[in-house]
C-alpha cells in the first residue's frame, strides 16, 4: 500500500473521529520484524469482513441489476432493461430522491439545536449534568420501532395528544402523519428528535476538546456568553460539527423504519412522503422485483457519494482545524 | 488525499448497509437438519406459520401427529407476518427452509413456478381424507395442472360485525341478512352523532374487507377469469369501489381514510367509534377475547347488492422440496389441513377449520356472536383473486385508489388508472 498520505492536517488533529490521522509516527523497520505478521494477521480480519460483508453484497448488487429472474429460478445477467424500466418510473423515484432529501436537510436542523444543548451542558459549576446526557441520548438506545408507535400517538388525529395541546390553546389540529402536507415534517421531527443524543455526545466531545484558556482570555477581552459561544466556541467545534452534519445525512438518505412504522400501507400521505430506501423495500420485497432494487439501492449509493463529497467539498469554507 | 479517502469510507459504509439488504442471499430459517437421517429413525421437522394467536391449536394438532408417527417431531417457527413471505422465499431459494409452512393463494403461483414444493397427491390419497369435504375454490386455488401443492387448512369469510350498544343508544334496528347496501346508508345516517363520536360504519380501504366484496356484488371482478387483465375499468367494479368512497366523501358516515391511517378500523370499532365494521370471521377470536366486544358486538351476513357475494379466503400448508424427509413433511403438510386438524381449529375458536363436519364448532366455541352467519354466507363466496404474480398488481391497489378515497379525483379516474398499472403487471408477469 501506498503511503503517500501524510499530508493532513499537522499537529492538532480534529478532536473526535476521522479515525487514525493523527496516529503514531511511523516506524522505518524491517519488514522481517515478527510485528508485521501480527499486523497482516489483525488487519486480515477486518479486512475479510469488509470483503465478505460489504463488497461482495455491492458485486452481487451491482450484478443483480443488470440481471432478471426471480428468487426460485434464479438470475440471469440480461442487460439494461432494468435501469431503462428505472427511467420508465422516474416521476416515484424522483420524486422519492426529493422527499428524501428534504428529509435529511430538516433533520440537519438538529444539529445546531444539539450545539446549543451541548454548550449549555457544558457551562461550568452544571447540575446533574451527567443525568441530563443520559436523558438526552435515550432515544438513541430505544429502539425505533418503539419510538415511532409512541410518536404515532402523539400525532394521531383523533385522539392524538399533541391535537389535545393545540386544541386547547387554540392552535391548527390535523391528522399530521396522514396529512401529505404535513407527515414528512412531522416525521422529520422525530427524526432529529432521535438523532440528538449521539449529535449531543459527538459536540460534547468537541467542547472538551476547547481550551479553557481561551475561553478565559475572551472573557477578559469583556466578551459576554453569546458572544465567547460564537466566536470562540464554534469555530473551534467546526471539526466535530461537520463530522455530525455528514454523519446525520447519511443517517437521513437511509431513512426507512419511521416512515414504515409511522405511516403504514394505507396511508394517503405515502405517496408523497416516499423515501428512496421506502420505494427500494416496496420494489425488492413488497412486489419481489430485486433487480429493480438493486437499482434503486445503487442509485441510493450514488447520490449518497455524491451529496458527501458536496460536503466535503463546501467544509474547505468553513471547518477550522485549529 | 485523506479527506478523499474518509469521504469514500464513509459513504460507502453507509450505503452499502442498504445495499446488503438487497443480496438474495437473505436470513436463513432454521431449517431441516434432520437429525440422523434414515427411515425409522428420529425425524425431525421445522414448521413455519405467521401467526403466534393460532400457536396453542397448532401444537395441540402436532402432538396428536408426534403420537401417530413415531419418532418424528416437530417443531413450530413463527415468523411474524412482515417478515414471513421474504424470509421463506430467501430461505427456500437458499436451500434451508422449513420442511413444511403456510402457504396463501395469492402468493403460491411463485412457488410453483420455481418448482420449490412438493406435491401432496400421494400422501393425501394415503391419508383417506375425502377431497369433496373442502370447499371446492378453495382447494382450486393449491391445485396446478391437476397436482396438488396444499390442501386449505380452514377458510374465513367477510360478515357484517355491529355494536349492539350504539344500535340500542340510537334506537335502530339491528342488521339482518336480508339488508341492502342502501339499508346500510340509511341506518348509518341515523347512527352517526354530528359530534364525530360515532359513526354509522367504517369504509377503510382494505380489498379484502371491503371493496372486492361489493365489486363482485356488483357484478364485477377484479381481474378476469383468465388471469390476464384487470377488472377495474369496468362500471360494475366502479360502482363496488364507488359505494366505500360515497360512504366517506358523499354520506359522511364514516370517518376518513387518514383516520384509518391514524388508528385503525378494527381498533376504531372495538373502542365504540363505529356502529358497523364488514371484516372477517378471523376476528371472532379477538373480539371474544375483548370484554367490551365480547358483550356488545354480533354478526350478520353482508348486505347484498345486485348479487350477493363474500370474500372467501384460506390458509394452505405446503411442504417444501427442499426437505430432507420429504415423504415425512407431505404427510405433515397433509395432516396439518386434515380432519383432526380441522377440528381443533374449529373446537379452539381459532379459525373455522375447512373439513366438512368441522365448522359446527366454531361455532359453538364463541356462542355469543351469531358466527352461523359466516357459514350460511360460504355457499356465495368468491375466493380472494389473485394471479401468478398477485403481488405485483395488488400493492398497486392501495397507491391508485388513495386519491379516490380522498375525494381528490373521481373513482372512474382512480379506477381507469389502477387498470392500466394492473393490465401492465399482469402484461409482464404472462411474459415471463
Amino acid at each position: 500500500m501506498p503511503t503517500t498520505d501524510t499530508t493532513g492536517a499537522p499537529a492538532a488533529a480534529p478532536p473526535a473521529g476521522n479515525g487514525p490521522a493523527g496516529g503514531p509516527p511511523r516506524r522505518n523497520r524491517p519488514n522481517r520484524h515478527p510485528d508485521n505478521a501480527w499486523a497482516a494477521l489483525l488487519l486480515a480480519v477486518p479486512f475479510g469482513g469488509l470483503v465478505i460483508f460489504y463488497l461482495w453484497p455491492l458485486l452481487r448488487t451491482v450484478l443483480l441489476s443488470f440481471s432478471e429472474g426471480t428468487a426460485f429460478t434464479g438470475y440471469t445477467i440480461s442487460g439494461f432493461q432494468n435501469w431503462q424500466r428505472l427511467f420508465e418510473n422516474g416521476d416515484d423515484v424522483w420524486r422519492a430522491l426529493v422527499n428524501t432529501l428534504v428529509y435529511a436537510a430538516i433533520v440537519l436542523l438538529g444539529v445546531p439545536i444539539a450545539m446549543v444543548i451541548a454548550a449549555l451542558l457544558h457551562q461550568r459549576g452544571l447540575r446533574g449534568r451527567s443525568f441530563y446526557r443520559t436523558l438526552y441520548f435515550v432515544p438513541v438506545v430505544t429502539m425505533p420501532v418503539a419510538v415511532a408507535m409512541v410518536w404515532r400517538y402523539i400525532y394521531n388525529g383523533d385522539f392524538g395528544l399533541l391535537n389535545e395541546v393545540l386544541d386547547a390553546v387554540g392552535g391548527p389540529t390535523r391528522a399530521w402523519v396522514a396529512d401529505p402536507d404535513t407527515a414528512l415534517y412531522a416525521v422529520a421531527v422525530v427524526g432529529i428528535w432521535m438523532a440528538l443524543g449521539t449529535n449531543l455526545i459527538i459536540l460534547a466531545a468537541g467542547l472538551e476538546a476547547v481550551p479553557q484558556t481561551l475561553e478565559e482570555a475572551a472573557m477578559l477581552d469583556g466578551a459576554g456568553p453569546v458572544r465567547r459561544f460564537f466566536s470562540v466556541t464554534v469555530p473551534l467545534l467546526t471539526p466535530s460539527i461537520f463530522l455530525v452534519s455528514v454523519l446525520s445525512v447519511i443517517g437521513s438518505l437511509q431513512m426507512f423504519d419511521l416512515l414504515f412504522i409511522m405511516l403504514g400501507r394505507t396511508n394517503p400521505a405515502l405517496a408523497d412522503s416516499k423515501t428512496i430506501v421506502y420505494l427500494f423495500y416496496e420494489e425488492a420485497f413488497v412486489r419481489n422485483d430485486r433487480p429493480l432494487g438493486a437499482v434503486i439501492a445503487l442509485v441510493t449509493l450514488v447520490v449518497t457519494l455524491a451529496v458527501t463529497a458536496v460536503q466535503f467539498r463546501l467544509q474547505r469554507r468553513w471547518v477550522t482545524y485549529a | 488525499m485523506k479527506s478523499t479517502k474518509t469521504l469514500v469510507a464513509l459513504a460507502a459504509t453507509a450505503a452499502v448497509l442498504t445495499l446488503a439488504a438487497c443480496g438474495d442471499n437473505g436470513a436463513s430459517a432454521g431449517g431441516s437438519d434432520g437429525g440422523s437421517g434414515g427411515d425409522g429413525e428420529e425425524v425431525d421437522l421445522t414448521f413455519a406459520t405467521f401467526s403466534p394467536d393460532q400457536e396453542p391449536a397448532i401444537r395441540q394438532i402436532l402432538d396428536v401427529f408426534e403420537e401417530q408417527n413415531p419418532g418424528v417431531s416437530v417443531e413450530i417457527q413463527i415468523i411474524p407476518w412482515t417478515d414471513y413471505w421474504s424470509t421463506l422465499q430467501t430461505s427456500t431459494a437458499g436451500g434451508t427452509g422449513p420442511d413444511v409452512a403456510w402457504m396463501l393463494g395469492a402468493k403460491i403461483g411463485q412457488y410453483i413456478d420455481g418448482g420449490v414444493l412438493l406435491p401432496l397427491d400421494d400422501a393425501f390419497a394415503e391419508s383417506g381424507l375425502d377431497i369433496d369435504k373442502y370447499p371446492e375454490q378453495l382447494v382450486d386455488l393449491f391445485v396446478d395442472d391437476g397436482t396438488t401443492y396444499a390442501l386449505p387448512k380452514d377458510f374465513d369469510t367477510i360478515g357484517l360485525w355491529y355494536n349492539k350498544a350504539l344500535f340500542d343508544e340510537a334506537g335502530v334496528a339491528y342488521p339482518t341478512p336480508d339488508w341492502t347496501w342502501d339499508d346500510v346508508i340509511t341506518n348509518a345516517q341515523a347512527l352517526t352523532k354530528p359530534d364525530g363520536s360515532v359513526y354509522g360504519i367504517g369504509a377503510p380501504m382494505d380489498p379484502q374487507a371491503t371493496y372486492y366484496n361489493t365489486i363482485y356484488q356488483a357484478g364485477g371482478e377484479v381481474i378476469s377469469e383468465d388471469g390476464t387483465t384487470s377488472g377495474y375499468d369496468s362500471p360494475e367494479a366502479i360502482e363496488g369501489i364507488r359505494f366505500w368512497t360515497d360512504l366517506i366523501n358523499v354520506h359522511h358516515v364514516s370517518p376518513t381514510l387518514e383516520s384509518f391511517a391514524d388508528t385503525e378500523s378494527v381498533a376504531q370499532f372495538m373502542s365504540g367509534r363505529l356502529a358497523m365494521l364488514t371484516t372477517g370471521s378471523f376476528y371472532a377470536i379477538r373480539f371474544a377475547n375483548d370484554e367490551y366486544s365480547s358483550q356488545n358486538f354480533d354478526v350478520t351476513e353482508l348486505p347484498g347488492g345486485a348479487q350477493e357475494a363474500t370474500i372467501i379466503n384460506g390458509i394452505g400448508n405446503v411442504a417444501l422440496a427442499s426437505t430432507e424427509h420429504p415423504e415425512e413433511a407431505a404427510r405433515l403438510a397433509v395432516f396439518l389441513s386434515g380432519e383432526e386438524a380441522s377440528r381443533i381449529s374449529s373446537e379452539t375458536g381459532t379459525v373455522i377449520g375447512s373439513y366438512e363436519g368441522t365448522e359446527q364448532a366454531f361455532i359453538d366455541a364463541f356462542p355469543q356472536f351469531n358466527l352461523q352467519a359466516f357459514l350460511d354466507q360460504a355457499e356465495n363466496g368468491v375466493v380472494l383473486p389473485v394471479s401468478r404474480n398477485t403481488d405485483a398488481w395488488a400493492s398497486r391497489e392501495g397507491e391508485f385508489l388513495t386519491s379516490a378515497w380522498t375525494g381528490e379525483q373521481s373513482v372512474e379516474e382512480a379506477a381507469a388508472n389502477l387498470a392500466d398499472a394492473m393490465n401492465e403487471a399482469l402484461a409482464q408477469e404472462n411474459q415471463d
